[in-house]
């Protein structure tokens, strides 16, 4: 029991019982039905479902973009169960980086602004922001468009500047949400080898995906099925 | 600090022309309240004028016509001033001050200087009558008691009375002819009020009396009141004395028509601070529409915007830096364009102020530092309103509900 217990504050994501339940007029719909899941430091880790299956719920809640009912949920053996909201947000900039199937870039920024806006909210320097923010987008190959707004970029383009802002803070966790959703295959292919090094750079990965393929790219592979984990399996690589 | 501000700067000048319109709400709104308060000034400047060569303190008596019966005397009697009235007035009442008769030569009177004849107002009153005017010398000297025990044959000249007779040249020495009698001019005064005033010339008053057969009578009595004395009793007490002498009931206010300068000056202010409460009004209720308009077009804003919110939040803002960056960007809009609106109102006074414009009731527009001021914590705090509620309603949102709006 009391190895149990420590395990569960080593793991990087230590979910108990998790439920969560959408409120419509006097209608509830159950989304997660008592989630418990644990993932460690360095994990690189797919989610499938089908639609509606709560595996975007699922990694919001992972993310303290949205909350939850009932359980537990430990991140970084922290409780976030009573989190304020500016604890939340604080926690999200220092150990979370973001991938979105849509990107979410701000149009009116440039790539290298888009990049360094984490660090905006850590009252780092513009010119130390700005330096961070250049250097990741060289490591993804991107200083020639660090001044091109999103508008003026290609879909692999714009997921590569939302990765570089989801690493420019150096976070232990990346979640990415379908990130190559919106992609043709080959810029998929690309998009999933940079997730590969982030995970070989000792990050922990957590992706959501409905393609068998993507989720291939992971070590291992959990099922979400009506809120439930209907299966989680260890990925052999071919 | 200067990413925060540039991010509102962004935030706000995004759409440009909406935030054009936006602002020039708020720019007509700040204009018109500055421009409101800066008319006000005039009126009450132009208002306070009127009061500025007549002691506050002053009081008026005139006779009037009775209208009760008193003592088997029937209404309708006119009563005579006469110059023991004074005397009395002066032993009874302590609270007078000043006490002077005011007495005119009939109109037909002309002044002549040389081969110059004006037909100018000539009074008869006592030295003290210039504390009741507060009419100032310029030239020469005021009239004195001794003018009066001695019936000297002096008069001072009011300005406009010397440039009829004179023109530019110092009357002081000189002489007129009165009806026909000859006197010496022993100063000119000023008296900013109106030219009708700057018309007179004043003369001691045993001197017209003796001069022209005026007899002992008196056209108006004038005095001060001493400060701290109540107007309305003073009347009270000037009806009882004046009864008595002339046989009138005391509470009969028609039988003498006693003026204090003071109650008038107060209703005056009261109808001033009702002007400026409905120029407030009217130059709030524009300024608070323009804010309103700012309020409107960030309730807009922030439903554009919403997915931005969410990824400021997914990023690592927190609810509190979504609310101060919405409520900055209100704050912004309004001190830019209020700003704008407040200097061209500065402006625009200083314009009417070249203009000179010199009315009886209107003069020299102004806004004080006060007024400013005002208008600015005016301006802040209703664009704390207005960027506070649209503000609410993007921090309200969890950052994935923002991250799910279209």
């Amino acid at each position: 029991m009391q190895d149990e217990s420590n395990a569960g504050q080593n793991a990087l994501i230590h979910v108990e019982g998790l439920r969560k339940s959408y409120h419509a007029g006097t209608q509830s719909v159950s989304v997660l039905n008592g989630i418990t899941l644990r993932i460690e430091r360095g994990e690189f880790v797919a989610i499938m479902g089908a639609s509606g299956s709560g595996k975007s719920t699922l990694l919001n809640v992972l993310g303290l973009l949205d909350n939850f009912g009932e359980g537990e949920y430990r991140l970084a053996g922290q409780s976030t169960r009573l989190l304020g909201e500016r604890a939340s947000a604080r926690l999200r900039n220092r150990l979370i980086g973001f991938v979105f199937q849509s990107f979410h870039l701000l149009p009116q920024k440039n790539a290298w602004e888009n990049v360094a806006l984490p660090l905006s909210y850590r009252n780092v320097s513009r010119r130390i922001q700005r330096k961070r923010a250049h250097e990741m987008l060289e490591r993804l190959s991107l200083s020639h468009r660090a001044d091109h707004r999103p508008n003026e970029m290609s879909g692999g383009q714009r997921q590569r500047v939302a990765i570089a802002r989801a690493l420019v803070t150096d976070p232990p966790l990346v979640l990415a949400d379908e990130p190559t959703g919106n992609l043709d295959s080959e810029t998929s292919d690309e998009v999933l080898r940079l997730l590969g090094g982030i995970h070989a750079e000792g990050r922990t990965v957590v992706l959501v995906t409905h393609e068998l393929d993507v989720a291939h790219a992971a070590q291992r592979l959990i099922h979400v099925r009506d809120g439930l984990i209907d299966s989680d399996e260890r990925l052999v690589r071919a | 600090m200067r990413e925060a501000f540039f991010e509102i700067i962004e935030g706000v000048t995004r759409h440009r022309v909406r935030a054009a319109a936006t602002a020039f709400g708020v720019f007509w709104g700040i204009f018109m309240l500055a421009m409101l308060l800066g008319g006000g000034r005039g009126l009450r400047n132009g208002f306070e004028r009127l009061f500025q060569n007549s002691a506050i303190s002053a009081m008026w008596a005139e006779a009037g016509h009775t209208t009760k019966s008193f003592q088997g005397l029937g209404p309708g009697r006119k009563l005579q001033l006469e110059i023991g009235d004074i005397d009395a007035l002066k032993k009874s009442i302590p609270e007078l001050l000043d006490i002077s008769p005011r007495q005119l030569l009939p109109v037909s009177e002309s002044v002549r200087r040389g081969g110059r004849v004006v037909s100018l107002p000539v009074y008869g009153v006592y030295a003290s009558f210039a504390k009741v005017e507060m009419t100032q010398a310029v030239r020469g000297r005021a009239l004195n008691e001794l003018d009066n025990e001695r019936s000297r044959r002096v008069v001072i000249v009011g300005s406009r009375a010397r440039e009829l007779l004179f023109g530019d040249a110092s009357p002081v020495g000189e002489h007129v002819g009165i009806g026909g009698i000859d006197f010496t001019i022993v100063g000119e005064y000023h008296d900013a009020c109106s030219e009708d005033e700057r018309r007179r010339i004043y003369m001691p008053y045993s001197t017209l009396v003796r001069s022209f057969d005026g007899g002992a009578g008196v056209q108006t009595i004038t005095a001060t009141i001493r400060p701290d004395a109540d107007p309305q009793q003073v009347r009270a007490s000037v009806l009882r004395v004046m009864g008595r002498r002339h046989r009138f009931d005391a509470t009969d206010v028609a039988a003498l028509d006693v003026f204090f300068l003071a109650e008038e000056f107060k209703r005056l202010q009261m109808l001033l601070y009702g002007i400026d409460i409905a120029i407030f009004t009217v130059g709030f209720g524009t300024l608070l529409s323009g804010m309103v308009g700012v309020s409107n077009i960030l309730f807009v804003s922030i439903r554009e915007r919403a997915r931005e919110f969410g990824v400021r939040r997914a990023l690592g803002a927190s609810a509190s830096t979504i609310l101060m960056m919405v409520i900055a960007e209100a704050l912004m809009l309004a001190l830019f364009a209020g700003g704008l609106g407040l200097l061209a109102a500065l402006g625009a006074i200083k314009g009417l102020q070249s203009l000179a414009i010199d009315s009886p009731l209107f003069t020299h527009p102004d806004v004080d530092g006060s007024a400013i001021a005002g208008a600015l914590g005016i301006l802040v705090v209703t664009a704390l309103f207005a960027g506070y509620f649209p503000a609410r309603e993007a921090a309200r949102m969890t950052p994935i509900e923002a991250l799910r709006q279209e």
